[in-house]
């Protein structure tokens, strides 16, 4: 296959990116970025050193070999933060744009703290509370971005992705890479974490049929909290949607993750120094509503409540309600073909934005399509077939050759183990003859001993050769009945590879939502308002005061979430075993006495009661 | 044919009450009959203090209203008891939510009491067993109809 027929087939099927209302960036050619950019170097303990002045960077910079030793972090720096004037000036202009246009606007609707229950707010108050510790982008670097990147779209207005063609195991695979300038899911919608550039991909796998031509299969899109199988769709899945043969993408509001059916996804983090205490309610959670045994088709769906405690939730905003990007459409892409692979990808393993130290690295910027952020080799480039589970599944030209032979293997292994079962049973049967033999004889006890002996072991070897070879054939029946669906091309159902799915959260009642919004924002600063009170005051018994505290903000919560039954129900079983375990603890031997006399009384009618009789 | 009417009516209406609901009802009960009984003793005490017949008493001023409040508020919280009790006996529909409410009070009351060094046992032990026997499930499928069906007389006769 040639540049040009690449090209073409990446053009064929092109993705259609779906945008939420409020997004301010969108792919773009990597050269106009680098052009605004400069680029840095980090060497322990050494200040950041520039190589590269803004504005005089291009990508064949990126390829020159440098040395700064092994731990050195080169980087680029898109933008600098604006100072106090530019910042009012631009937050006026974006007040009066969305006054006039209300359409462009976001609204986060329900507040994703009213989501999720307590613990997940306190973690995630101490979550916050950590930003101010470690490294993050200055919160108005994202208004610096947002300018300059509206600017360099004045200047000459695109939208671009990165193709890449690959041939492996009769599979091609079309790959597309889209590069953001700036991700603004914290600053701008209240999500994770914001960092200069952003790559994300979508990989789209075809296969020929017999006498006719490629044709898509399977449709992959990059998740980081998903991976194998859970990543692809089939073609003819319905949860794919499609237009005119091109695959449609709902874009996550300012974190660009790639969604397949629009809406608002609830995303977890994970604090470092809470990962022990995630895997022991993990499987406290297994072990109390073990998963269901089917597929995600029979799956229940992910609800709120099954989230994890310890982990930190926010709202992904994939709500399509924005610009649409992609062919048929008023903004159309610009193709640009990754063949052969440019030194820019190949020899830059750096970042592509500032790199900010943050040791959660949820700020520092991504490095390139190739790398990940330490400079290992991404799988998705290097292995797209097992990125998405796609390398144990046949292309469809291939399937039917593979399962004769399939079928012929397992009729030969059949033949063989029945061939090794009738011999073995001979000789049993033999054994068995000479044990008879013996067994009335009293001088042949040592003879007898050892033909016993021999006589198990080759039986249970017998049994387990009976139950392979009863494997063995169920086995060839399933092969064969695959066979014959393959033969009338029935398809399985195309969600069969599926453990897990990311749905989108179901829609709360609008009419407490406001309530419950501003309680969900408030409850914490006031339980930790409480508990400055009640140290200031000296107050004493102050655990029971804090108790009380927190009591009452619950029952606040349940009455806002109109869980007030349940929670009352929990507060007085929680309560209740208090008291039982004092009173056990109290009166202990008490009890045990009590039992003893009456077990005792209890065995004494029942032993007079059988006398009597 | 309106009598008859009338008759199948009340026996379709007819719910057994199960044997735990029964014993709930009864340690609801025995509860508010102590506390109206510890609250009328209080106010009785304080009442006679305060009376004339011995108008400085025993017991301070201060003391002896505490003790008058107190036995006001126990009255009070046995006649919820109470209330609590009979309704939850005929099934209505907030009793669950009402009974766990005031359980919760008076377990929190009995334990900063045992904190305090005052321990009410009694009231301890009565308080954990209504817990126990209002959280089991047939007593909650009888008190909240609408998360389970119950099981009535007509039902069972149908059967």
């Amino acid at each position: 296959m040639n540049a040009a027929e690449k090209l073409a087939l990446l053009r064929r099927y092109e993705p259609i990116l779906r945008f939420t209302r409020g997004e301010s960036f969108f792919p773009c050619a990597v050269d106009r970025y680098v052009a605004e950019c400069g680029l840095y170097v980090q060497v322990p303990r050494r200040p950041v050193e520039n190589l590269v002045t803004e504005g005089k960077l291009t990508l064949a910079d990126l390829d020159e070999a440098r040395d700064h030793g092994p731990r050195a972090v080169y980087f680029l720096k898109f933008i600098d933060p604006l100072n106090l004037a530019e910042m009012a000036r631009y937050r006026l202009q974006q007040g009066i744009e969305d006054l006039r246009d209300r359409a462009r606007r976001f609204s986060a609707g329900r507040a994703r703290l009213a989501r999720v229950g307590y613990s997940s707010r306190i973690l995630d108050a101490i979550y916050t509370l950590t930003l101010l510790l470690r490294g993050r982008v200055p919160g108005d670097t994202a208004a610096a971005a947002a300018l300059t990147y509206a600017k360099m779209q004045r200047v000459q207005e695109g939208y671009a992705y990165y193709g890449r063609v690959i041939e492996d195991a009769g599979w091609t695979i079309l790959q597309y890479w889209f590069f953001y300038p700036y991700n603004n899911w914290r600053s701008g919608f209240h999500g994770v974490n914001d960092h200069e550039a952003d790559w994300e991909m979508v990989t789209i796998y075809l296969a020929a049929e017999r006498g006719r031509s490629l044709a898509p299969r399977w449709v992959a899109y990059a998740s980081h909290d998903f991976s194998g199988d859970d990543l692809r769709r089939r073609w003819d899945d319905a949860e794919l949607e499609k237009v005119d043969g091109h695959p449609v993408i709902y874009v996550g509001a300012g974190s660009h993750a790639s969604y397949f059916v629009p809406g608002e996804y609830l995303t977890e983090i994970e604090l470092p120094f809470m990962a022990p205490l995630v895997r022991v309610q993990e499987s406290l959670q297994r072990f109390m509503a073990p998963p269901a045994s089917g597929h995600a088709e029979t799956a229940e769906p992910e609800l709120p409540a099954v989230l994890n405690l310890m982990r930190i939730p926010f709202v992904d905003y994939a709500r399509g309600d924005g610009v649409s990007l992609g062919p048929g459409l008023e903004k159309v892409w610009q193709a640009v073909l990754l063949d052969p692979v440019p030194a820019w990808v190949e020899r830059y393993r750096g970042l592509w934005g500032l790199f900010v130290r943050d040791p959660v690295a949820g700020e520092d910027a991504p490095s390139g399509p190739m790398y990940n952020r330490d400079g290992s080799v991404r799988r998705a480039w290097a292995d797209p077939l097992g990125w998405a589970g796609l390398d144990k599944v046949l292309p469809p030209t291939r399937l039917t050759p593979a399962l004769r032979d399939e079928i012929r293997a397992s009729s030969d292994t059949c033949r063989r183990m029945t061939r090794e079962i009738v011999s073995k049973r001979r000789a049993l049967q033999h054994l068995g003859l000479r044990l008879a033999a013996v067994e009335p004889i009293p001088f042949l006890t040592k003879e007898r001993e050892k033909l016993r002996k021999e006589a198990r072991a080759r039986s249970r070897e017998l049994s387990t050769l009976q139950v392979a070879l009863a494997r063995q054939r169920d086995t060839g029946e399933a092969l064969r009945a695959m066979a014959e669906r393959v033969r009338q091309g029935r398809m399985e159902s195309p969600r069969t590879h599926l453990t897990r799915t990311h749905r989108p959260m179901p829609s709360m009642p609008r009419s407490m939502s406001v309530l419950a919004d501003a309680w969900s924002s408030i409850s914490i600063s006031f339980m930790l308002l409480g508990l400055a009170a009640l140290l200031i005051a000296h107050a004493s018994y102050w655990v029971l005061w804090l108790v009380a505290i927190v009591v009452t903000l619950g029952l606040v919560e349940a009455g806002l979430r109109r869980q007030f039954q349940r929670y009352i129900g929990s507060l007085a079983m929680g309560l209740a075993v208090v008291t039982t375990l004092l009173l056990v603890g109290r009166f202990y031997t008490q009890i045990i006495a009590g039992v003893a006399i009456a077990a005792a009384l209890y065995l004494m009618w029942e032993y007079v009661r059988e006398l009597a009789s | 044919m309106a009598g008859e009417k009338k008759r199948r009516s009340r026996r379709t209406s007819r719910v057994v009450n199960p044997r735990s609901l029964k014993v709930a009802g009864l340690i609801i009960a025995v509860q508010a009959l102590l506390k109206v009984g510890v609250g009328s003793y209080n106010i009785v005490t304080s009442g006679r203090a305060l009376g004339g017949l011995d108008p400085l008493g025993d017991l301070p001023m201060p003391t002896l209203t505490r003790v008058f409040i107190l036995g006001v508020i126990n009255i009070l919280i046995g006649l919820v008891f109470f209330w609590v009790a009979v309704a939850a006996l005929r099934r209505r529909p907030r009793a669950w939510v009402l009974g766990m409410s005031a359980q919760s009070v008076a377990l929190v009351v009995s334990l900063v009491s045992y904190l305090r060094g005052n321990p009410d046992y009694l009231t301890m032990v009565l308080g954990a067993a209504a817990v126990f026997y209002l959280n089991l499930r047939e007593v909650r499928q009888a008190l909240m109809p609408a998360e389970v069906p119950t099981v009535e007389m007509a039902d069972v006769e149908a059967a």
